[in-house]
């Protein structure tokens, strides 16, 4: 080993950060086997930790969904099937959207002993958090099948846009949890603040309620709200209708903005997220 | 061929205060009441501390590195810089060969999970697939002498066993260049012997090898050339008991 001479041998590096940025996505994709391997992980200690394993995730949700939607009917005086297959489908993206946004915030900080071990693309943890919330939503399979079945609107499930509506939300949720995971690295706060506006957007979404029982002036929550816009996307194919267009206008436009301050984000300060853990 | 070459790498990290930690506080500007020292530190937002200054190091195939230092004069850092974690804020790293870093021998294991499974997860850390990180398996049975206990949660395993199986998986993974963080000197006398066995044979089969230590006679063992950081300088390079040396008369003095 030699201190190496004063002519300086090496050429600054040619590689943009953008061909960084785009590498770091391509090898992240490469390591499927490593994020869906701590993905699953994640799951598995959610099933030790309780007795039922599996089923327990799936009829804790099923148990809530009966009893609300049993109230939820009488209250909106909507009859049982109408409601329960509202309901259900509401509470089950919803779940989703709220656990992946919150688990989104801690995307890095929980991968601390990951990232400071070997540098590790950064998307890795990006899309272990994906895998992991998207394997929670199949736990909810069953009882969305069910209640389907019973309301009678298997047969009339709009397949075709339950798909592209599921691709846009995952494309949407990937970007939004690398942000929220890099912001929230640097500033801590961020997941408490994230935290309360979650808990505020349930009740702001058209979850529980429907857009129609509004005024015309409050339905503006509704069609301002990208939670709101997602929602439709997968709900209403599943109850036999195509989503509306204003919905899918809002889904892209989100997800157009999130790709923008994605790439501008990332590029600035991907190799800067190690020094904030 | 492995080399590993860093020119005159800095590395700074951010000092973050309560109130620059915070999105609200650094959006609104906010002054906490009590603000003391560090706060006031922040008075001129960026707050940075310099870990290593202007490092200039090539390393060759067949080095055996021993880093020395006080604590705080950047082993861990740079070893970090090394295997490519740190980005450096300033300089170049350029490298080739396949660099693996034994420092958290405890990275990926879950204490409800088993020893089989631990050892796969790890093999997937590392860049294994699900069917060569299997066929660890055997090899790490032979080593721990835990093969009766692998099928059992790692949380039921004593402090020694759990290193044991830690220790044995890290080391069976073949790489081209090793950094290492002072990791020998817990368990028994009988593993220890075992263990710097195995680490020796690793350390063989390997192109480039560093090692941050404080004890002597494991750099001696191991090492061959030193680096002597200081304050985050190179303070020398040579000989490990050139380094070694120097090393001493600045404690002293």
């Amino acid at each position: 080993m030699t201190p190496s001479a004063s002519a300086d041998p090496f050429v600054p590096s040619a590689t943009s950060q953008w061909s960084l940025l785009w590498r770091d996505i391509r090898e992240s994709i490469r390591l499927w086997r490593l994020w869906t391997h701590l993905g699953w992980g994640d799951i598995l200690k959610q099933y030790r930790r309780s007795f039922l394993g599996p089923i327990w995730l799936t009829l804790n949700s099923m148990i809530f969904i009966v009893v609300f939607s049993l109230i939820g009917a009488q209250l909106f005086s909507l009859p049982l099937g109408t409601y329960l297959s509202y309901f259900c489908l509401g509470h089950v993206y919803f779940s989703f959207f709220s656990s992946t946004i919150n688990e989104g915030c801690q995307t890095y900080i929980a991968s601390e002993a990951f990232l400071k071990q070997a540098p590790y693309p950064k998307m890795v943890f990006v899309f272990r958090v994906m895998w992991r919330n998207l394997l929670m939503l199949a736990h909810s399979a069953p009882i969305v099948l069910g209640v389907l079945w019973w309301t009678g609107l298997l047969w009339k499930v709009q397949l075709g846009w339950w798909v592209l509506g599921v691709a846009l939300m995952v494309t949407a949720a990937t970007l939004a949890v690398a942000l929220l995971g890099a912001l929230a690295a640097r500033f801590r706060d961020v997941s408490m603040i994230v935290q309360s506006l979650m808990q505020i957007a349930l009740f702001v979404t058209p979850v529980m309620w429907q857009a129609e029982q509004l005024t015309e002036r409050a339905q503006l929550v509704v069609r301002w709200n990208p939670l709101a816009a997602f929602l439709e996307l997968l709900r209403a194919p599943l109850l036999g209708r195509a989503p509306s267009s204003a919905a899918l206008v809002m889904a892209t436009a989100v997800i157009t903005l999130l790709a923008v301050i994605y790439a501008l984000a990332y590029v600035r300060v991907r190799r800067r997220i190690v020094y904030w853990l | 061929m492995a080399h590993l070459t860093l020119s005159h790498v800095s590395v700074d990290f951010p000092v973050y205060t309560a109130q620059s930690k915070g999105l609200i506080n650094t959006l609104m500007g906010f002054k906490g009441l009590n603000q003391g020292r560090v706060a006031a530190l922040d008075h001129g937002r960026h707050v940075t501390v310099r870990a290593l200054r202007d490092i200039t190091l090539a390393l060759r195939h067949g080095d055996r590195v021993g880093l020395i230092g006080a604590n705080g004069a950047g082993k861990s850092t740079l070893l970090r810089v090394l295997s490519g974690v740190y980005d450096p804020t300033a300089g170049h790293i350029t490298s080739s060969g396949r660099i693996s870093a034994l420092t958290d021998l405890m990275l990926g294991m879950d204490p409800e999970a088993s020893g089989y499974e631990f050892i796969q997860t790890r093999g997937i850390v590392m860049g294994l697939t699900a069917a060569q990180a299997r066929k660890l398996a055997p090899d790490v049975e032979s080593f721990t002498g835990l093969s009766e206990y692998l099928h059992l949660p790692v949380r039921t395993y004593s402090s020694g066993m759990m290193l044991r199986l830690a220790f044995a998986v890290a080391t069976a993974i073949q790489t081209d260049i090793l950094l290492m963080d002072e990791m020998i000197g817990v368990g028994d006398q009988t593993f220890l012997a075992k263990a710097s066995r195995r680490l020796e044979n690793l350390m063989n089969s390997v192109d480039i090898m560093v090692l941050a230590s404080h004890n002597e006679d494991i750099l001696r063992k191991f090492c061959d050339k030193g680096v002597l950081l200081s304050e985050g300088r190179v303070a020398a390079t040579g000989s490990l008991d050139e380094c070694l040396q120097i090393h001493r008369s600045q404690c002293v003095s």
